[in-house]
């Protein structure tokens, strides 16, 4: 079973999150009214999917449904 | 004397089983390059020779022809989504299909089985009268049915009500179909391959610089060429080709899983889809029941295949066919797949001039392969967007002009 980490209720399944890209995307925990329409797009819809393994350390966003609390985690993108 | 003649007819009617050998170099330049040995590049190739003379068009493939998400597809062909511009899209892919065997001379095993989109709610009906009621305003034959009309259809499918899920009525849409996909590859890449067009499998684009004037150079192991125009059609890979000439493409690059059970005797006829329980089934001319589901839900960089997913699929196809429990599953694997925010395709010209990107075909690419070689064929050829590709186009996710697929494309394939 895959774990993901939750900053408020650490180690927890995996089917408990939401992916959301990888946090040099658009950041979802922005206040969408402080957004401009064009960013407030690029926030919803437009964040990219990073495919495959890349040299540079890379996190990412996790949602984490029960709690409601977005959370950045690094992750071995090769295996897990 | 009448054996040398029967062999000489033989030589000119017969299609070569062998598909074509890749070039010992590759050419200095070249007018255009595709990047993808998938149907999709394979297409796009031959029918810009064929429908537009073109000539010194190279396909550059990093591994063998079709061996990306092209032969690990589950093969169904469709028209019946719901957005106007997807519906007609797939509506000409469907009528390029009928004839598709006899243009590329060879057998596709195209089987019109019917396609069942199962509804298990109230609210997914009231999608389905919706998605019936598009299509057949778009020409394509698809109605939504009541559980009398479908205990007709499939009389296999169990309409218990003492399920989690019980069955409210379904989508029927009779054109839905399925054909050999690897095949498809090997036609599209034999008749391109014919009309001149040369196929270099093992050739990986590691670089691609564009240039002062328009072209590009474009660098593999095997050597380096410049080409005036470049299509990529590298599906799960299209982040990372179009990184390369500095384009940034909204895709979810996601593995989507599948299996297939030993086979048995023949006994579903329709491919049943539900949204709802995230999966598919149809049974193969070979006996071979094909089983899949929705995408992995975040992204890796790997074709593994997960007991998760097993689990999921066949726990749910259980509940749809109790009586299949014995079956046995033989194999399971995953294709990375490119999938857009609007489940629609991200494909035509670019900001990049002489530069065309065929991508965003997610779970759904298949049953395209036809009519986005013929579309991708012309906007390359003339430079002007097909019109039945214009709301295609990587501007929509700027302009707000996305297209909402998704209610007719996150699992039915
Ligand atoms: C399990 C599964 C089930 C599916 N089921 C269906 C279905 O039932 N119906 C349907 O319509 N669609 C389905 N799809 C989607 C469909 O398979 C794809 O959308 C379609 O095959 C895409 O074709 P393509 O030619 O664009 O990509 P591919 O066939 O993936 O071809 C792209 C090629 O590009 C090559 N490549 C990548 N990078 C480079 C590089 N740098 N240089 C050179 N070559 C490169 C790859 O090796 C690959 O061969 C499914 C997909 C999967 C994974």
């Amino acid at each position: 079973m895959r774990h993901v980490n939750c900053e408020l209720n650490g180690l927890r399944d995996a089917g408990e999150f939401a992916y959301r890209g990888i946090t040099t995307d658009a950041d979802p925990t922005d206040s969408l009214e402080s957004l401009s329409p064009a960013e407030q797009a690029k926030n919803i819809w437009t964040w990219s999917g990073y495919d495959g393994i890349h040299d540079d350390s890379c996190e990412e966003w996790w949602f984490h449904n029960p709690s409601g609390k977005w959370s950045k985690n690094e992750r071995a993108r090769e295996t897990e | 004397m009448l054996g040398l003649l029967t062999h000489k007819f033989r030589q000119l009617t017969h299609n070569s089983a062998v598909l074509p050998e890749t070039p010992e170099k590759i050419n200095a330049e070249y007018d255009i390059v595709i990047i993808g040995g998938g149907g999709h590049g394979l297409a796009c190739a031959h029918y810009l020779a064929k429908d537009f003379f073109a000539e010194n068009i190279a396909v550059f493939e990093k591994g063998y022809l079709g061996g990306g998400n092209t032969a690990r597809n589950t093969a169904i062909i469709r028209a019946n989504y719901i957005t106007p511009e997807g519906v007609a899209f797939y509506r000409e892919s469907m009528k390029l299909w009928r004839s598709l065997a006899s243009e590329l001379g060879i057998n596709l095993m195209y089987s019109v089985r019917g396609h069942l989109t199962l509804a298990h709610s109230d609210g997914a009906l009231r999608t389905m009268r919706w998605r019936a009621e598009v299509n057949k305003q778009c020409g394509v034959d698809s109605e939504v049915i009541d559980r009398e009309t479908l205990a007709d259809i499939c009389p296999e499918l169990s309409l218990s009500s003492h399920t989690r899920h019980p069955i409210h009525g379904a989508l029927w849409h009779p054109d839905g179909a399925t054909a050999r996909h690897d095949s498809v590859a090997w036609g599209y890449a034999r008749a391109a391959a014919k009309r001149g067009v040369e196929i270099h499998q093992q050739t990986e684009v590691t670089s691609i610089t564009p240039l002062d004037d328009g072209r590009f150079q474009i660098t593999t192991p095997r050597g380096t060429c410049i080409a005036k125009k470049v299509v990529q059609a590298v599906a799960g890979y299209s982040c990372r080709v179009a990184e390369m000439v500095g384009l940034w493409l909204p895709l979810r690059i996601v593995p989507l899983q599948a299996l297939v059970s030993v086979p048995v005797k023949p006994y579903l006829d329709p491919i049943i889809v539900s949204g709802s329980l995230h999966l598919y089934i149809w049974q193969t001319q070979r006996g071979e029941f094909v089983i899949g589901g929705a995408t992995d839900p975040y992204p890796i960089a790997s074709t593994r295949s997960t007991h998760e997913f097993k689990t999921h699929v066949i726990d749910n196809i259980l509940e749809l066919f109790p009586q299949l429990h014995t079956l046995k599953a033989m194999r399971q694997w995953a294709g990375i797949t490119d999938v857009t925010p609007d489940f629609a395709p991200l494909m035509g010209k670019t900001s990049l001039p002489n530069y065309y990107i065929d991508s965003g075909w997610g779970t759904w690419g298949f049953k395209a392969t036809p009519i986005s070689g013929k579309t991708m064929a012309e906007t390359v050829a003339t430079d002007k967007t097909h019109p039945l590709i214009s709301s295609f186009g990587l501007d929509r996710f700027t302009d707000f002009a996305l297209l909402g697929e998704r209610g007719a494309a996150a699992v039915g394939q």
